[in-house]
């Protein structure tokens, strides 16, 4: 899988996949980060500097990808079912 | 040039343990800057100069900080045992508000002659205002909120919910339990069972042996 790029990219992707309504704080995304690193769910990839400045790669690990893959599984599954529902109770 | 919005972003990130600083600082304050940049350059000036970090942000550092120093992941030995202190003060603030909370709630049935097994109290005008009994009858929520800490999931809202009715003013020691409730509510929001659900678990097993051997 390709290494992200770091903070600032995942900020933004957060704000446009949702349309704006969510903003990911920088204290919390980091906060999220750490912990997805510790937990060995992502890993960093490289590190960079541009501009002056540290930029830090990441990405999904074999373990993480599995976790991922299976939350959105059982998303997909509620999805379904709450549409299934909403279907037969719709005239 | 080190501009006064990122001179107060770093004085922000202060709250942070130096370790994690080491290793985290300088990429937070870059991803910062990248996230609040102007395209306008006026207002990217405006903004070097006077901007300052928003209250959200100021909070999500806050609330890291707060994970950070009391045992969540990633954190020492010395900082899990910090967390875990201030949880053992919330546990030990807890189940002694459910065990007054019994007792109230046992001497409330005894005042109304409703206790079985116990005589009705010899001066019958002792009994208990209404306001009084529904006093007793909130500060019993104690009751399930203690049980349901080793639980973990859903217990942030009892505590809240407790917290709130645990202000009612005819309680004693309110205020002593209130801290605690406040802390463990804080404890479980921050850095409890997500990121270590088996932390109050053990806690809780270990305190409750011990205050039933007490």
């Amino acid at each position: 899988m390709p290494g992200y790029p770091g903070g600032r990219y995942i900020v933004g992707e957060v704000e446009r996949l949702s349309d704006g309504r969510v903003r990911l704080k920088v204290g919390t995304l980091y906060g999220v980060l750490d912990r997805l690193v510790a937990d060995g769910l992502v890993e960093l990839d490289r590190e960079e500097v541009a501009q002056g400045r540290l930029r830090r790669y990441f990405r999904l690990t074999e373990a993480g990808t599995r976790v991922l893959t299976a939350e959105a599984e059982r998303l997909a599954t509620n999805a379904r079912l709450a549409t299934g529902r909403l279907s037969a109770v719709r005239p | 040039m080190t501009s006064e919005l990122e001179r107060r972003y770093r004085a922000l990130l202060r709250m942070l343990p130096a370790d994690y600083r080491a290793a985290w600082e300088d990429e937070m304050v870059a991803t910062f800057l990248e996230s609040t940049a102007r395209d306008d350059p006026e207002e990217a000036e405006f903004a070097a100069g006077f901007g300052r970090p928003s209250w959200p942000e100021v909070a999500s550092v806050l609330a890291l900080a707060v994970r950070l120093r009391l045992g969540g992941t990633g954190a020492g030995p010395r900082r899990r045992a910090c967390g875990d202190a201030v949880r053992l003060v919330a546990l030990m603030g807890l189940l002694a508000q459910a065990v007054l909370a019994v007792l109230g709630l046992g001497t409330l049935l005894w005042l109304a002659g409703k206790l079985p097994g116990t005589p009705p109290p010899p001066q019958p005008d002792l009994q208990p205002g209404r306001w009084e009994a529904l006093g007793v009858l909130l500060e019993c929520a104690a009751v399930p909120a203690y049980v349901a800490l080793p639980v973990g999931a859903g217990l942030s809202a009892v505590l809240v919910v407790f917290d709130v009715l645990d202000i009612w003013p005819l309680i004693d020691l309110a205020a002593l339990y209130c801290l605690a409730l406040v802390g463990a509510a804080l404890v479980h929001l921050v850095a409890g069972p997500t990121s270590r659900p088996g932390r109050w678990r053990s806690l809780w097993r270990r305190w409750s042996c011990s205050a039933c051997g007490w």
